[in-house]
């Protein structure tokens, strides 16, 4: 199963009418569910919802997850080793997200597709590619409030 | 002890709850006003505030109005809750109170989105400087600003 997820703050209609030209031709045969937030495309070759309560379900699931660059998404999912594909929101601002899209890319840990045009052979590649598990240090908010609170 | 976190939309309010599950005291929240899904996520003991600027572009005119507007918002829930520490993950709903808290002797902490690694936010790189703490999810912009502090990522 292929889950496509385009995050809670915008939406990306662009990927999921691609999306939904490339089964309907039947280039992608893979199941495929779509979360679309408040987008106004409406696939017609898969299952979709517009949002998704237990998101950690669908990416556990999937066999491959195809998302846009939101940083909660991408960490989410490389901090477990999952398959992920990104590709980028056009309408995000000042499109900061690479930086983060680019060192997880440097590090074999996502798939960065640039262009939508490639999505299919980015959606192959992802199939027999190692994904390495990116595993932060974490940030314990406890003691930092000690510490501020002594400064 | 109470602790007042500034959420947003998306990922920082994700990162803004992720922080406040991991926080012993007690919890409060900032939120804004458009966002349902913000709302359904904190449920409890939170403000609803109209943000400056919605998503979508409209005119600078509204715009101002509601930056004065949250001014006296904020000022307001900061003397009502009167939190020891705000803590704010990035959103547009953060200037205001974190300027405001200079003045009533509240701490500051400001999280940096991880999406960050290089270059700080136009709100981030406004507050380095001005805050109690400022803390970034990678060492690297740590490396660059001298009062920009590396404690790990929220995960």
């Amino acid at each position: 199963m292929i889950f496509i997820t385009v995050g809670t703050s915008l939406p990306h209609d662009e990927l999921i009418r691609h999306m939904d030209e490339l089964v309907k031709k039947g280039r992608i045969k893979d199941k495929i569910i779509a979360q679309i937030g408040d987008g106004k495309y409406i696939p017609k070759n898969f299952r979709y919802a517009r949002f998704i309560k237990n998101m950690e379900d669908g990416y556990n699931r999937a066999d491959i997850i195809v998302s846009n660059c939101g940083a909660g998404t991408i960490l989410e999912n490389v901090t477990k080793g999952r398959r992920l594909i990104v590709i980028q929101n056009p309408d995000v601002t000042g499109g900061h997200e690479w930086e983060l899209v680019k060192k997880m890319e440097d590090g074999g840990h996502l798939i960065w597709c640039k262009n939508i045009d490639e999505l299919a052979d980015c959606i192959d590649v992802a199939k027999d590619t190692l994904f390495n598990m990116f595993i932060p240090e974490r940030l314990d908010i406890v003691l930092t409030i000690k510490e501020l609170i002594s400064r | 002890m109470r602790v007042l976190f500034i959420l947003g939309s998306g990922g920082h309010t994700t990162r803004g709850l992720l922080l406040s599950k991991q926080n012993k005291e007690d919890s409060y929240f900032i939120i804004p006003w458009e966002s349902k899904t913000t709302k359904a996520k904190v449920r409890e003991k939170y403000f609803s505030v109209i943000s400056p600027r919605f998503r979508a572009k409209d005119n600078r005119i509204m715009s101002g109005i509601r930056t004065i507007f949250l001014f006296l918002h904020s000022l307001i829930i900061l003397f009502v809750v009167r939190p020891k520490i705000i803590i704010s993950t990035g959103s547009g709903l953060t200037i205001p109170s974190f300027l405001i808290a200079g003045l009533l002797r509240i701490k500051t902490l400001y999280v940096e989105s991880p999406s960050r690694i290089y270059r700080p936010s136009i709100a981030g790189s406004f507050l380095i400087g001005k805050v109690d703490m400022w803390l970034s999810s990678w060492s690297e912009l740590a490396n660059i600003y001298e009062k920009v502090e590396y404690r790990g990522m929220i995960v």
